[in-house]
């Protein structure tokens, strides 16, 4: 997995639910980086009222950083890590826990990651940290934000995965090879990205005969579908969701459905299979990268699966090599 | 806040570079004082002298570290990321100071207490070289334990103690240094609006009088300007009596007003102003009745509101302040009659109490040795072919005048804005 990373500037380490062991994947990452004479950067999507898990009231997990690493973290994190650092910047940008602060590890130790939640900000940072002189950068992601799994946002992202998403084993692997299934959707032809690439808000189509249009419908969220005919492409820039798809699929025409990348899609299982069923073909501008996919066989309501068949069944379902959390 | 500060904000040639640039911005005062009007002037044109990139890129890195500095003042011991605030102030003023702004304080010194290893950086932690067993510490433990970190945070606060205690006779130097960048970053931004809207700085008069050669209006400027139409400027001077402003309607009346606030205010609030050429006689207070818009919502009429905040003008030039009034269409939402009567009464009220004022009105018979100007109005023979033309055919410019009768233009210029009815 070492080799794998260093071959990108940033990675978002996303997971399919809460307590899939994603922390321990981050910490795993770190500590197998730690040496590796590269620059690291880390950050996580936290504050703006997420540095305390809102749904369990525990507090976020602490991450182990090691000399030379540069973290941001909310001021209020950053009082009570448990390492020695060098400041380097306090953003202007004031938040409920405290202005970010970035900073460089001088001792290793444990510090809480609750950087900035919005992928633009997230964008910025990982920008900046390169002008610190970062070489990887690493994202701690929430479950519910896949978007800064998108690859306008990081280059590459690590899947975590485990027996908290379901007690049952063939519901982890399908739900887990549904998500890695939307991250693999491939890329449009290169005419398309060309053609799509200044479409900024909205639904556009695309006709047999070239002619790029707008068209009125205002989210790809809803029923509502554009007209079809003599069209080859639908570009949408937003959200696609289940409804959008359903309608689009019954008109039973060849078409292909353009997004921008996969965490655009909003889809349920059910309807994506149906989808790769039909005359519709779907594909992104911009794929993701998918490094690694890790498991974690216990789940917080107590039990605790089969490890080697979890991560056996997990690598036949999604073609990828599965690493168990627990072993790492 | 301020009608005019908020105007200000919203021109596109004036930006500021920090919060305490803002912060001075809403500390403005509308100063009465020439002298210090004329220190804030001579401040500006000096720092428009010296701004450069350098000193602009380096205002951009200030933060409002007012609350880190105060208590720093009252002796708390101020932990890593205060500390550090402390030294990225200094450094930048240092930056700042270097870059052409000279009077700033000489913070040096606080660089020294918090860059014991000379990097001329301005990042900061608890450095070794503070104290001897700290640096012991960190050599023996690469990997500390809970213990140990607790031992060694026991140092390092140690440590804050001593640097807190030693920077606190700063205090006063880092707090009068943060004011003098936002006052810095304000008076750039002060020069800049100057320089790109052709403001002029203004002198004071002797007698008491104000002469604005070419005065206008920047908004309305702006607006022309970017259709590509020219602004006419106009001359106008005052004094301590009252001017009845006539002429045609879309003549620039209510912009000549407006114009006139704008200018005493921005005078007033230590800018430069738009004219050519200015002269300002300084005034206590600047009222108007320009437009009764956010009257509608107290549940008064038009008329009702309008008397209302006359009878207030009036009220407060008889309280021994020099005010100047402007006074838009007086009366002109109830029968002509009557409303020469109010015109009238208002006028020869302002000329008894001697208040610097104008009132436009488009009543004729305003009985009385009043000073009256008036707009020249459509040009000779002028015709054309859209709406979108009309200032082409107006002459701007205000002429003295002795008429008591006002021009009659109503009707043809709802002809030539193409209004059926009068064809």
């Amino acid at each position: 997995m070492k080799e794998e990373l260093l071959k990108y500037n940033s990675v978002a380490v996303v997971g399919t639910a809460k307590n899939v062991g994603k922390t321990v994947t981050m910490n795993y990452i770190l500590s197998q980086l730690r040496d590796c004479g590269r620059i690291l950067g880390l950050t996580s999507v936290g504050y703006d009222g997420e540095g305390i898990d809102q749904v369990t009231e525990t507090a976020k997990p602490e991450i182990t950083l090691y000399d030379g690493m540069i973290f941001t973290t909310a001021e209020q994190q950053y009082a009570s890590r448990r390492l020695t650092a060098e400041i380097l910047e306090i953003s202007g940008r004031r938040t409920s826990v405290g202005r970010p602060v970035t900073a460089r590890v001088k001792v290793r130790g444990k510090c809480i990651i609750s950087g900035p939640a919005d992928t633009w900000s997230l964008r910025n940072l990982i920008q900046r940290y390169r002008e610190l002189g970062v070489d990887l950068t690493l994202v701690d992601g929430a479950q519910s934000r896949m978007s800064l799994a998108s690859p306008t946002v990081t280059d590459a992202m690590v899947l975590a995965t485990g027996a908290a998403l379901s007690a049952n084993i063939q519901q982890v692997v399908m739900a887990t090879r549904f998500a890695c299934q939307l991250i693999e959707i491939g890329e449009c032809s290169d005419d398309f990205k060309r053609i799509f690439k200044e479409c900024t808000k909205g639904v556009w189509t695309l006709s047999e005969d070239g002619t790029l249009r707008l068209t009125e419908i205002k989210t790809a969220l809803s029923g509502n579908i554009p007209e079809m005919d003599g069209v080859k492409a639908i570009y949408v820039s937003g959200a696609v969701g289940d409804r959008f798809v359903e309608r689009l699929k019954m008109q039973n025409r060849t078409i292909e459905l353009v997004v921008g990348d996969f965490t655009k899609l909003f889809l349920t299982q059910a309807v994506y299979a149906q989808l790769l069923r039909s005359k519709v073909h779907i594909s992104v501008m911009y794929k993701s990268r998918l490094v690694a996919v890790t498991a974690n066989p216990w789940s917080p309501q107590g039990f605790t699966m089969d490890s080697c068949e979890l991560c056996d069944r997990l690598s036949e379902a999604i073609g990828v090599k599965v690493f168990d959390v627990k072993k790492l | 806040m301020n009608g005019i500060i908020d105007k200000i904000e919203r021109l596109e040639s004036f930006n500021l570079r920090n919060s305490v640039g803002r912060k001075a911005l809403n500390l403005l005062t509308f100063i009465t004082d020439i002298d210090a009007l004329n220190e804030e002037y001579d401040w500006i044109s000096k720092v428009g002298n010296v701004v450069n990139d350098v000193m602009e890129h380096a205002l951009c890195e200030i933060q409002d570290i007012e609350g880190t500095i105060h208590r720093l003042a009252n002796g708390e011991v101020l932990d890593d990321v205060q500390l550090y605030e402390i030294k990225h102030l200094a450094i930048v003023a240092a930056q700042v100071r270097n870059s052409g702004a000279d009077w700033l304080e000489n913070l040096s010194e606080v660089v020294t207490i918090l860059d014991p290893n000379e990097e001329g950086i301005d990042t900061f932690y608890i450095y070794d070289s503070y104290d001897e067993q700290l640096a012991e510490m960190r050599r023996a433990w690469k990997e500390p334990t809970a213990e140990q970190f607790a031992a060694m945070s026991e140092v390092e606060d140690r440590v804050c103690k001593r640097l807190s205690r030693e920077l606190k006779i700063w205090s006063t130097r880092l707090h009068d240094t943060l004011t003098e960048l936002g006052l810095l970053d304000l008076r750039i931004a002060k020069w800049q609006m100057a320089e790109a809207e052709n403001l002029t700085r203004p002198h004071f008069s002797a007698d008491s009088s104000t002469t604005y050669r070419g005065l206008f209006n920047i908004e309305t400027r702006n607006a022309l300007k970017s259709k590509g139409k020219n602004y006419q400027a106009v001359d106008v001077k005052f004094g301590n009596y009252p001017t009845i402003v006539t002429g045609m309607n879309m003549g620039g009346k209510t912009v000549l007003l407006k114009s006139l606030v704008a200018a005493q205010e921005l005078c007033q609030y230590g800018f430069f102003v738009p004219a050519a050429e200015a002269e300002v006689m300084i005034v206590d207070e600047v009222l108007v009745s320009i437009d009764d818009s956010q009257n509608h919502l107290s549940g008064l009429s038009s008329f009702a509101a309008e008397m209302l905040t006359v009878d207030s003008i009036i009220k407060t030039t008889e309280r021994g302040r020099k005010v100047l009034v402007l006074i838009d269409e007086l009366a002109r939402t109830t029968n002509p009659v009557e409303g020469r009567i109010i015109v009238s009464k208002v006028v020869e009220r302002l000329k008894q109490n001697g208040v610097p004022s104008f009132v436009t009105t488009h009543y004729d018979g305003i009985h009385g040795d009043y000073r009256r100007l008036r707009v020249k109005g459509l040009k000779e023979n002028s015709k054309i072919a859209d709406i979108s033309e009309m200032e082409s055919v107006i002459d701007y410019s205000l002429v003295e005048t002795t008429e008591e009768e006002v021009p009659r233009e109503a009707l043809r210029v709802a002809e030539m804005l193409g209004i059926k009815l009068f064809l």
